[in-house]
């Protein structure tokens, strides 16, 4: 599992103060972060940076991104994200975003910013699609401890090898505040937003939903039905990839960007 | 000194049917019901001998385990208002960082203080960990939504007027207490506090301040009491502001005293069994505790007791005060010195699978020989304790 990181740069929006990375040239890739927070160094941020200018902030609450009591959900996280986009004046943007980050990614586009362009949805969280209330979507990891997440994030990494009486101590204290922050907006509803459902039909612009057919968190069944719940998305399966298709296989999803954002700009 | 009989209700013939974890985990297939039925009012008894002795009384709440089945301090503390005269009825505590509806809280302590007559201790606190997953409540900004209930509860019991209250975490557009507490203001607030982090919040405050089967740590504990109400009050406070929390076990001979002493191993054993996420949850303790938590290499034996093999290392520990009348006494009165004076002793007087006939008889034990001897303590802080706060 990597180590979350800091980000160069710093900007005010909805009222936070924000960190950020931004860097490459090209076409915009939004990238929404997972649970465990950014970094600059990870495969896929450096394999896209390449050929793509790539904005990646840490989402409020995550890093030193700045909370607030008004950023209680994944949903209120999105009017930042906007604000975002909007600062940095950024158009024809690839939305793409990785478990907790590909919820967001959604429920951004279901606030239909014309600057949106596509959606690539690396294992997303955010919906519910069970109808028994004793069936879970997802097995609870928040009855395990945050050393133990790995088991379900990593197909390549199963064991949380990360040392963290050796890092720094920025390094840490960013790895337990993002830690606080995914429990803050995934705890209840349990990493889902009800009311998503109701409003997806409005993310309207083409998606692309990755799956690692190692996730132990999110089965096929729920990435078919997530795909199938978007107006226009297809599914494209990552052989060998956990949930964190990003972090076992960087080189499938990179590609999978820059095929999907290139096909549609062909189009 | 003053003392409080307190037993935690378990279902502890449960333990042995089941191999996991006895808080979460546990199915409730193991918990015959009838015996759960013959258990709670066996420990209603050993409530009211109590009182008979002299002693107080305190009851606590859990959830979703098989180690307390007392799942709501008021139902019970209603109950001990009807067959106790004398005692006070401490709930330590309502978990209101979790509950939903402080005003239900504040509810029904307040008939609790009528029936009784104003003998409430009102006890409010933040919750073990497994707590959260019994209430389902989120486990970042807990300490927030205690607060802003603790603050919709007092308000509760001494406005005198309807009132309604918009705040962050609770909603009510017409509050009106009735009946409002026999006690006023309001009964006295009891927090439990087992850090000299935790101290400084009741220090603040005022309240009593409980540390639970800390050991000698309770030093540190109380000391940063007293220095932050030193720093709040100007004054020093009363021993009656802290209380400590201990297994007690008096014996008539050396095979009661072995049984105790194994009853309260097996408590101690029992404690340890609890999912690791269910001590801490992630987000239950502030990022930055928690940074701390993960740059500590592990430390030596870990759990309660910290490694005590046998009945002395338990009463040194601070955990069990065990034996013959006078030696329990010698042990309390030890401990009293070493952790600079506290008012009121919470008697953890049953524990796991201790029968009904060897708790009755530590209780009178207790009752006619500790009790008259601990009431004799000086009620105020001892001269080494002002010159540290002082210095």
């Amino acid at each position: 599992m990597y180590y979350p990181a800091a980000l160069p740069k710093q900007i005010t929006v909805s009222g936070l103060q924000i960190e950020y990375f931004d860097e490459g040239q090209g076409q915009v890739v939004l990238y929404l972060h997972s649970s465990e927070g950014p970094n600059p160094d990870l495969e896929v941020v450096k394999a896209l940076t390449k050929t793509n200018r790539v904005v990646m902030p840490a989402l409020p609450g995550f890093g030193i991104s700045e909370a607030a009591s008004f950023i209680r959900t994944v949903d209120d996280m999105s009017y930042v994200g906007l604000d975002l986009i909007e600062a940095l004046d950024l158009t024809d943007v690839t939305v793409l975003g990785s478990s907790l980050g590909g919820w967001l990614a959604v429920e951004v586009a279901t606030k239909a910013s014309p600057r949106i362009a596509r959606l690539v949805l690396d294992n997303p969280l955010g919906l519910r699609f069970a109808t028994d209330p004793m069936v879970r979507e997802f097995p609870d990891i928040y009855q395990d401890l945050p050393s133990q997440w790995s088991a379900f994030f990593s197909a390549s990494e199963p064991m949380d090898g990360r040392d963290w009486p050796s890092v720094e101590r920025d390094i840490a204290l960013r790895a337990a505040r993002n830690r606080e922050m995914f429990v803050k907006v995934g705890w209840s509803p349990y990493l889902h937003n009800p009311k998503l459902a109701g409003r997806i039909h409005r993310a309207t612009v083409p998606a692309l939903v990755l799956w690692g057919d190692q996730d132990k968190l999110a089965s096929h069944d729920y990435a078919q039905s997530y795909a199938a719940a978007l107006p226009d998305a297809s599914l494209e399966v990552i052989a060998g990839a956990g949930h964190f298709a990003f972090l076992d296989k960087p080189e499938a999803v990179a590609s999978a960007v820059l095929a999907f954002s290139g096909n549609k700009q062909n189009a | 000194m003053d003392v409080y009989f307190f037993s935690e209700q378990s279902h502890y013939p449960s333990w042995g049917k089941f191999d996991g974890m006895l808080r979460g985990d546990i199915p409730n297939e193991h918990g015959d019901p009838m015996v759960s039925s013959r258990l709670l009012n066996s420990y209603l008894d050993m409530y009211q001998l109590a009182d008979q002795c002299g002693m107080n009384v305190m009851v606590n709440e859990h959830h979703i385990a098989s180690t307390c089945m007392n799942n709501s301090i008021t139902l019970t503390l209603s109950v001990l208002a009807r067959i106790t005269k004398n005692a006070r009825l401490l709930g330590l505590g309502s978990i209101i960082t979790n509950r939903p509806d402080p005003i239900r809280v504040a509810e029904e302590y307040s008939i609790v203080d009528s029936l009784s007559g104003g003998r409430l201790d009102m006890g409010l606190v933040k919750g073990a960990g497994w707590e959260l997953y019994a209430s389902n409540a989120n486990p970042v900004g807990g300490m927030d939504r205690f607060w802003e209930a603790h603050d919709l509860i007092i308000a509760a019991m001494t406005r005198r007027e309807p009132f309604s209250w918009e705040g962050e975490h609770f909603d009510y557009r017409c509050v009106n207490l009735w009946p409002r507490p026999v006690q006023q203001d309001h009964p006295p607030i009891w927090f439990t506090g087992n850090s000299p982090g935790s101290a400084k919040l009741s220090a603040k405050k005022g309240y009593v301040n409980a540390a639970f089967l800390t050991g000698p740590a309770a030093k540190q504990t109380f000391d940063g009491y007293r220095e932050t109400y030193q720093e709040t009050f100007g004054k020093q406070p009363h021993t009656d502001r802290l209380a400590y929390l201990a297994m007690i076990a008096c014996s008539r001979d050396k095979d009661q005293t072995e049984r105790n002493v194994n009853a309260a191993f097996a408590y101690l054993a029992s404690v340890a069994r609890m999912r690791p996420a269910h001590v801490t949850p992630p987000g239950y303790a502030h990022y930055q505790a928690i940074t701390q938590m993960m740059q500590t290499p592990p430390r030596g034996p870990g759990g309660m007791g910290g490694g005590a093999t046998n009945a002395d290392d338990l009463a040194k520990a601070g955990l069990l005060f065990w034996g013959e009348p006078e030696r329990v006494y010698d042990q309390i009165a030890a401990f009293n010195e070493l952790v600079g004076g506290f008012g009121h002793l919470l008697n953890m007087g049953q524990n796991a699978h201790q029968p009904y006939e060897d708790v009755r008889d530590s209780i009178e034990l207790f009752g006619e020989f500790v009790l008259p001897e601990l009431a004799k303590i000086d009620g105020t802080p001892t001269a080494a304790v002002k010159e540290n706060v002082t210095a």
